[in-house]
């Protein structure tokens, strides 16, 4: 699976995917990282995603690498989730969203689903706009350097890479046949 | 006119095509075959595509024409098959939202509403009558089922559980039921009925198969205890003395103390008449062995040997004569003892009778309390009854009321998140105050409908599984009325507080017609009516304990059959009195015996009436129960102790043997005096001659 994220995810720096979906992907990937699954919330944001035009592999390969580094940064979250939780002037809203139908689902009362979610709703822009500079710079100036590569070329040869951009070109029909 | 970038490759497959390649081009996308404006060119297409080669590739296999752009002609396959990708590349850039999840949502909500059309109600039947089936232990049924999820209401056309205690009854039964839902609470998979309406209920119905629960044994019900026997009342006018003694004579207390003493000096008598007559014996031979001795002349003795011989015999005797005086002695004064315990119980079994005659006059003494004592039985099976079906009720509401709340408490208890340390892994719950919902919660059950004429109206309001989530206590109104009665229950039992849960009710009842039917036949006022008014409360707590205390007033009472002396005094009573006033009360204590007191103006109502027949008739029937007491005691009582006189006579015997021996022995005692007096007269005339020692002195 991770394997057919990342041919996913070099497939898409290097085809016409636009910069705007990759990177919106990629902040997509870090928002849903950063919040703690198993929750009403992760689950909304996860499969929001799934209706706009964003790139999956990037954002599950992002998604896939943060979480892996989530706890390293989970003390910091939590602080941030404690003190808005605990702001005084928040107090009332987030009283009367406790009685909110389907709200306690979202466990917004955690440290770390509101940290996370905060954290990521405020670095989602900065995010975007990062990687889309990235993504640009890449494909100007790095792209034509890896694809002229060997080891580009003899990644790309590879028999387990070649079924999967097999599959994904498959699936892709299919998905622009949908569209 | 500007040169794209991409021309030289698009003019070296047009030379590739020449040189052999005849592959036929396929088909442009109808995206691209269109004439595509100059501004829309570039921002809808051109600028879509991301990689430079592929941008100047698009370019070149367009020309302008008129202001727009079009697909350059006789573009060979590859280059149509490039441009085809590129046109996908173009689609799958252009916009924000993606086309397949909206259909797929669309889908997924056409879906659920196949489902919820096809499927859900049924499914939703089958849970309801799952969810009764366990709050109430019994089969339930529910029919026609229809459930909105926009508009949270449901109904169902029939809903009917069975009776857990009587499976070929149903507990209740109700006609078409709407309910409206709390939407907040479904959110959090809490059932909030709001409100609940039936057109109509019913208890009690029969069921064509039974009830009970596979696997489930129907609970053994108790033996009703049995109604107690009430004191029978006397028709005077045909008043029969000796029948009377007859069925009350196992019940006489002179009857059982006759038999105690009489079986007392059987067995005295049995234990002293051998003891009697060996004493006798004895005494008998003694006076017979001592009469030669006695006979003895002591004058005619003229030898001093013979004198001393003479006393030796008589000595003899003395001693003979001890033993057998003791043993009369101790007959006689033991059977004068028994004889003495026995008069006592004798005595006592006398005065038994004189207290058995104030009983059975008891029964023909209209003034004393007999009548009340013979209608309380009656009246008290009566209410028992009808409370007993009431208590039924009131007790399955408790019990499943409480089998909620017990489930609650048991998931509260189960569930450890409050309790979890809070890990740092997992974060920190903020706990902010919120609205709790119980897992069920009835706001408002009502129903009204009219049977015949009577109006019924039945409303419960917030009966929940977690009462102390819900402000107010469970309380239920139940008011039948018609055009000329009103009857109406209010209840509350309070289940808020865990350990001291409560109830209480009150009653209220005005016009009310009351037909006893034969209840009362037994005190000849068979067919007993009239119209009931009045109040009370009960109470009671989760132990089994409960209170109640009622006053009602009978007015316009007749009887439609009377019978007896009392019953025809009775009604007559009644055609003139005013109104019947009775107070009720009725307390049962865990582990204790239920009291039940009822008072009322009967007593004097009934003392009115029968002042009259008593005059005429209670006086007669007295003597002749006395006279019938008496002839009773003389004839069967007192032959009870013909061992009596035996005892009597055993104790004559005894004193009999023991003055003979007194007089036996006074007189060898006579006879020994006399012959140590000849024996020592004797003595002296041999002395004055002979100087003989003298003769040894003799006992007295």
């Amino acid at each position: 699976m991770f394997v057919k994220w990342m041919v996913r995810a070099l497939a898409a720096l290097n085809s016409n995917a636009r910069k705007g979906q990759v990177a919106a992907a990629m902040a997509c990937g870090v928002l849903l990282a950063l919040v703690p699954s198993g929750n009403l919330a992760w689950m909304v944001l996860f499969f929001l995603t799934f209706f706009f035009k964003l790139h999956y592999g990037m954002q599950m390969l992002t998604l896939a690498v943060l979480k892996l580094a989530a706890p390293l940064l989970a003390p910091a979250l939590d602080a941030l989730g404690w003190a808005i939780l605990n702001a005084p002037a928040l107090e009332p809203a987030f009283t009367a969203l406790s009685s909110v139908p389907v709200a306690p689902l979202t466990r917004f009362n955690n440290t770390l689903v509101m940290g996370g979610l905060v954290a990521g709703l405020v670095l989602w822009l900065p995010l975007f706009f990062g990687f889309r500079a990235l993504v640009a710079g890449y494909r100007s100036r790095f792209a034509p350097r890896v694809k002229a590569s060997r080891l580009y070329k003899a990644f790309m040869k590879l028999p387990l890479v070649t079924k999967i951009s097999g599959a994904l070109a498959s699936v892709s029909r299919l998905g622009e046949a949908l569209q | 006119m500007r040169k794209p970038a991409g021309h030289a490759e698009v003019a070296a497959a047009k030379q590739a095509a020449k040189q052999g390649k005849q592959k036929k081009p396929g088909k442009l996308p109808s995206a691209l075959r269109k004439p595509i404006p100059d501004a829309v060119f570039e921002k809808k297409f051109a600028r879509m595509l991301e990689q430079p080669e592929d941008i100047a590739f698009f370019r070149a296999g367009f020309e302008r024409v008129d202001g727009s752009w079009r697909a350059r002609a006789g573009l060979d396959a590859a280059a149509v098959k490039r441009l085809g990708k590129l046109a996908k590349a173009i689609k799958a850039n252009r916009g924000l939202f993606k086309a397949g999840p909206i259909i797929a949502l669309a889908l997924a909500g056409g879906g659920a509403i196949v489902f919820g059309s096809f499927f859900m109600n049924p499914l939703l039947e089958k849970a309801v009558e799952a969810g009764l089936s366990s709050a109430f232990g019994a089969k339930a049924e529910v029919d026609g089922l229809r459930f909105s999820p926009l508009g949270m209401s449901m109904s169902m056309a029939r809903v009917a559980v069975a009776d857990r205690d009587e499976p070929m009854t149903n507990l209740f039964e109700t006609g078409r039921l709407a309910l409206r839902l709390d939407p907040a609470a479904a959110f959090r998979g809490k059932v909030y009925i709001v409100e609940a309406v039936a057109e109509s209920m019913a208890t009690g119905t029969a069921r064509s198969e039974s009830g009970a629960l596979p696997g489930r044994e129907s609970p053994v019900k108790p033996d009703e205890p049995a109604k107690e026997p009430a004191p029978p009342l006397v028709d005077f006018s045909r008043f029969d003395a000796k029948a009377l003694l007859e069925r009350e004579k196992a019940s006489l207390a002179s009857t059982a103390a006759y038999a105690e003493a009489g079986a007392a000096y059987d067995e005295a008598a049995a234990r002293w008449t051998g003891r009697v007559e060996s004493s006798g014996a004895a005494v008998a031979g003694l006076k017979a062995s001592s009469s030669a001795v006695l006979a003895i002349d002591p004058k005619k003795l003229t030898k001093a040997e013979d004198v001393a011989k003479a006393v030796a015999e008589v000595k003899k005797g003395i001693e003979s004569l001890q033993a057998v005086t003791a043993e009369a002695k101790a007959v006689s004064s033991g059977i004068a003892a028994d004889a003495a315990a026995l008069k006592k119980l004798q005595t006592a079994a006398r005065a038994a009778l004189a207290e058995d005659l104030g009983y059975l006059k008891s029964f023909v003494d209209p003034r004393s309390g007999t009548a009340m004592a013979a209608l309380e039985p009656s009246v008290r099976a009566m209410l028992s009854d009808k409370a007993e079906r009431l208590l039924h009720y009131a007790g399955r509401a408790w019990e499943v009321l409480r089998k909620l709340g017990a489930g609650d408490r048991d998931a509260d208890a189960a569930d450890p998140a409050e309790e979890r340390p809070a890990l740092a892994a997992r974060g920190r719950d903020v706990r902010f105050p919120s609205t709790a919902y119980p897992s069920f919660r009835l706001g408002l059950f009502r129903t009204g409908f009219s049977v015949s004429g009577t109006d019924w109206l039945i409303e419960i309001r917030e009966a929940s599984s977690q009462p102390a989530l819900v402000a107010e206590p469970t309380r239920l109104l139940l008011r039948v009325s018609d055009s000329r009665s009103t009857m109406e229950a209010a209840g509350l039992a309070d289940l808020r507080t865990e350990g001291a849960a409560r109830w209480e009710c009150r009653l209220s009842a005005d016009g009310v017609p009351l037909d006893l039917g034969s209840a009362l036949a037994d005190a000849g006022l068979d067919g007993f009516s009239a119209a009931m008014a009045g109040s009370g409360d009960a109470s009671g707590s989760a132990d089994g304990a409960f209170l109640l205390r009622a006053d009602l007033v009978l007015s316009g009472a007749r009887v439609a059959s009377p019978s007896g002396t009392f019953g025809t005094a009775f009604s007559d009573a009644l055609s003139g009195a005013d109104a019947i006033r009775a107070g009720l009360g009725w307390e049962r204590v865990p582990g204790g015996e239920d009291s039940f007191s009822l008072t009322t103006n009967l007593d004097s109502l009934v003392m009115d009436a029968l002042a009259a027949v008593a005059k005429r008739y209670a006086d007669k029937a007295m003597a002749e129960v006395e006279a019938q007491l008496r002839s009773y005691a003389a004839g069967e009582l007192e032959g009870k102790l013909a061992s009596a006189d035996e005892m009597d006579d055993l104790l004559a015997s005894a004193k009999g043997d023991e003055l003979a021996t007194e007089r036996l022995k006074a007189d060898l005692d006579r006879k020994l005096k006399d012959l140590e007096a000849r024996g020592a007269a004797l003595g002296a005339g041999v002395l004055q001659g002979l100087g003989l020692p003298g003769l040894p002195a003799g006992k007295p």
